[in-house]
């Protein structure tokens, strides 16, 4: 981990109106090499903080610094690269490979490495046969590959996920987590319910609540913390309540 | 050498069908009209199409040309052939019904023709390098990209509401019909706020879209010149018995 962070979040805030405040005072910092969860309930800012950091939308106070550079509110910036939750939102173009095409050419980058670029993302998530596919005809997990092929292409150094895992079967998302933990991205950020994913891929876990951190530390102390999750609306993962004590009340009550 | 309609260059492909399009327009002599005709039947047949699609695609329109040919045959001036009570038939009116059928389905069969072998999509991009503007390009091909998302979320929407016992009942049901058509349209519209900023954040209007080059090859340029020949000579006979010289 170097001393110099890729993302800088200094003071921001945000809200849709002025009485409300969906992002409040937030300030954070997210080093080479880390893969962050943020969680927390619905509604809590995850998907504003991200439109945020990418230059979607602007804080009404506080700045970002991505890569020593101040992220421009509408400016495209190939560093960052994101994976919307809704991935119909993402696949705006009529066949997969136009999709994933569509990042490095808007980078001015040859032809040559444009086509290199989008069969090598094709290829490392095993979608190629997907390539002259509609995006309409997919199936959702196909979806959320394809989606992410379009954000490998560009080659993004910080990449956001948000919600990677709604809508996907066992074996799609375990081709994800596959995907993640073998990735070579700079660092990510990732939003997700789905608490045993986020043990698995990441390093760091940020608890987001009514727009503010409320904690930031190891993935095992963070959601093993049985207090601090329910009192903000979450639930211990199951993989870390000890199985001495049989806490499976169905199969209990049936025996 | 393949002459396969399907595998020539879409661009050229729109060229030529306009060109017979304006050329069909032309011709206003009789003689001619079963020539338009067999040329867009030749063509058709060229693309190896079944011809249950050409009945299907020409029945659609059928009622109103009809109409419109039996408007001409009772309503032109002229001389009358047969009279059916207070109405006659006259022979300019047959001429003029004959005439604009005729082009009609000459021209709807070179449409089929060119939309049943080209993709869509690939009109639209031949359309953007022959100049139309890429914004209108793009809006094309997003919509046909969104068409059919907003066609799941009507069918879905739907379903739930016959799950909770909605049944239609006309004028009764304005309100239910209403909710549900404004609720595709916000739905529509924030969806296309949010397919933009995905745009946006991968680059969109950065740098300006690659047009698609123009790879002509034997079969393309035969197409054309075939295309271009059948066009000058039905202008030039069309020409001819305008004056009357033939």
């Amino acid at each position: 981990m170097t001393n110099k962070p890729v993302l800088k979040v200094s003071q921001i805030s945000f809200g849709y109106n002025r009485n409300e405040k969906i992002i409040n005072n937030l300030s954070l910092e997210i080093y080479s090499g880390e893969r962050v969860g943020i969680i927390g309930p619905n509604g809590t800012g995850k998907t504003t903080l991200f439109l945020l950091i990418s230059g979607v939308k602007k804080p009404s106070s506080g700045e970002i610094i991505l890569y020593d550079k101040k992220v421009k509110v509408g400016k495209f910036n190939p560093n960052i690269g994101m994976v919307f939750q809704n991935t119909d939102d993402q696949l705006f173009c009529p066949t997969v490979w136009e999709d994933v095409a569509f990042g490095p050419t808007n980078m001015g980058l040859s032809r040559e490495e444009v086509k290199k670029r989008v069969n090598n993302s094709l290829k490392i998530l095993g979608i190629e046969k997907l390539k002259d596919k509609a995006p309409h005809h997919l199936s959702g997990g196909e979806k959320r590959l394809a989606a992410i092929a379009g954000v490998l292409a560009m080659e993004s150094k910080l990449v956001i996920y948000d919600e990677p895992t709604s809508n996907l079967d066992i074996r799609y998302r375990r081709k994800l987590i596959n995907f993640i933990n073998s990735s070579k991205q700079d660092a990510m950020l990732i939003s997700s319910h789905d608490l045993e994913f986020i043990l698995e891929v990441c390093n760091r876990v940020i608890l987001l609540d009514e727009g503010r951190i409320v904690a930031d530390g190891k993935p095992k102390e963070i959601l093993g913390d049985e207090n601090l999750m329910e009192a903000h609306g979450l639930e211990k993962p199951h993989s870390l309540i000890p199985h001495v004590i049989d806490h499976h009340e169905y199969i209990k009550k049936a025996e | 050498m393949d002459i396969g309609l399907n595998n020539l260059n879409p661009k050229l492909k729109i060229i030529g069908a306009m060109v017979l399009a304006f050329t069909f327009s032309f011709i206003k002599s009789i003689e001619l009209l079963p020539v338009i005709f067999f040329i867009s039947l030749v063509i058709y047949y060229l693309s190896k199409l079944p011809l249950s699609l050409l009945l299907k695609r020409w029945i659609i329109p059928a009622p109103f040309v009809i109409l419109m040919g039996l408007f001409m045959m009772f309503f032109s001036e002229g001389q009358t052939v047969l009279t059916i009570g207070y109405l006659s038939i006259k022979k300019e009116g047959i001429y003029w019904a004959l005439t604009i059928i005729t082009k009609f389905l000459s021209i709807l069969t070179i449409m089929v023709t060119l939309f049943q072998t080209t993709h869509f999509i690939d009109i639209v991009r031949a359309l953007n390098s022959l100049g139309v503007p890429a914004i209108l390009t793009d809006i094309i091909i997003f919509t046909y990209r969104y068409i059919f998302e907003i066609g799941k979320q009507l069918n879905k929407m739907q379903i739930s509401m016959r799950l909770r016992g909605f049944r239609n009942r006309g004028l009764k049901n304005i309100i239910s019909l209403v909710s549900l058509v404004g609720t595709i349209l916000v739905r529509s519209y924030e969806q296309s706020e949010k397919v933009y900023n995905a745009m946006i954040l991968r680059g969109y209007g950065h740098k300006e879209s690659v047009k698609q080059d123009l790879k002509l090859c034997k079969s393309d340029i035969l197409g054309v010149f075939i295309v271009v020949a059948i066009s000058i000579g039905l202008i030039t006979v069309q020409i001819g018995l305008s004056w009357g010289g033939f």
